[in-house]
């Protein structure tokens, strides 16, 4: 299966929640063509959350595609409490967490008590890093989808959903099934990791345009 | 809080990643995730390009929709109603057999009926003798002796009296 990464954002088109209650009623009556309309709207967006959470990418693509599979198998049973975005990233992570336990293969975590016990490489919180002073290139982008993929699955699925598909705490513990407080303290876990990768890479970009 | 103090925190909070912190720690993440290090972090996230699934992908994606709306829109699958079928035969063929199976086997159930059918074939076949016989039934028939009886009713002139 090809997969073609796209280097220029293209926001998905989103459906507007009177639109999207209309298409959830057609879709409870099998209407599969309804159900395209939805696949049009988050297909880009939980493509790439599947992608960045399973490393195979045509193991990345098929759980993309069972993901809406499943949600369109199970619509009579959504309920309307959480988004239909909420709901279908809520399917696509317990597919991806499945297929981790099915391969017997424990998400390849790195055990973060040990990375934080590393004085050297604890970075701390400072006035050094200016938001928007960090620029995307080829070399930095490398480094960061690689950092993503080396931290743990309970990390990085906060991660992506806060700072990638701007899902509020409420609609991230809704989806993942766990409390409030938990995302917080996995976000600020996952920044930090990402902050010890990146800084080799900053500080000297830093250091060369001095 | 002291460098050493925020590193204390930090370790503790990466061991317990399963669970919620307290109401203390919670005030202070909420702080520390509006942090410039933590925003630059979510910013240069956010930037990450988008991935685009391809035209194939998307239409397998459609194609599988499709096929799953037709599996539900039948409202059973052929192998429950084969199946429901075949225990209906068999059922059927099982009532048949119990109920139409006793008829044809004799059972002490009419013992009567058989002694009856047994005394009315032999009164036939008694009745069939008789009349064969002489014509006559036993009761109207004076008795009378045959010719070898007779010949056996020794008279007293062959006994030499």
């Amino acid at each position: 299966m090809e997969l073609c990464l796209n280097m220029n954002f293209r926001p998905s088109s989103q459906l507007d929640a009177t639109a999207e209650l209309a298409l959830i009623e057609r879709c409870r009556k099998q209407d599969a063509e309804a159900f395209t309309r939805i696949v049009d709207a988050y297909q880009h967006r939980l493509f790439g959350f599947v992608r960045r959470m399973v490393p195979d990418p045509e193991e990345a693509a098929d759980l993309a595609q069972e993901t809406f599979v499943r949600a369109f198998q199970s619509i009579s049973r959504f309920d309307g409490r959480s988004s239909v975005r909420t709901w279908l990233f809520r399917i696509a992570y317990n597919l991806c967490v499945d297929r981790s336990r099915r391969a017997g293969r424990a998400p390849a975590e790195m055990r973060l008590d040990a990375f934080f016990e590393d004085e050297e490489g604890m970075d701390l919180p400072d006035a050094r890093w200016d938001p928007q002073g960090v620029v995307m290139d080829e070399e930095l982008r490398s480094t960061l989808e690689r950092a993503i993929a080396a931290m743990s699955e309970k990390l990085r699925s906060v991660l992506l959903l806060h700072d990638r598909e701007d899902m509020s705490y409420e609609e991230i513990a809704r989806a993942l099934g766990i409390p409030i407080g938990t995302v917080k303290s996995r976000l600020f876990l996952a920044r930090a990791f990402l902050q010890r990768a990146l800084t080799p890479y900053l500080l000297g970009e830093v250091r060369s345009h001095e | 809080m002291n460098d050493r103090e925020v590193r204390d925190w930090m370790r503790k909070l990466s061991r317990n990643v399963d669970t919620a912190p307290d109401a203390r720690d919670e005030a202070l993440l909420d702080e520390l995730l509006k942090s410039e290090p933590q925003l630059a972090m979510a910013h240069a996230v956010r930037q990450l390009p988008e991935d685009e699934p391809s035209l194939v992908w998307r239409s397998e994606t459609n194609h599988k929709i499709l096929e799953a709306g037709i599996r539900q829109r039948q409202p059973r699958s052929p192998w429950v109603w084969r199946s429901a079928l075949g225990l209906g035969l068999a059922g059927a063929l099982a009532a048949v057999t119990l109920l139409s199976g006793p008829a044809t086997i004799p059972s002490a159930a009419e013992p009567h009926d058989v002694e009856a059918r047994i005394m009315r074939a032999h009164r036939e076949a008694l009745n069939a003798r008789l009349v064969a016989d002489r014509g006559l039934l036993v009761q109207e028939s004076k008795p009378t002796l045959s010719t070898a009886w007779r010949e056996f009713q020794w008279q007293e002139a062959d006994l030499g009296l």
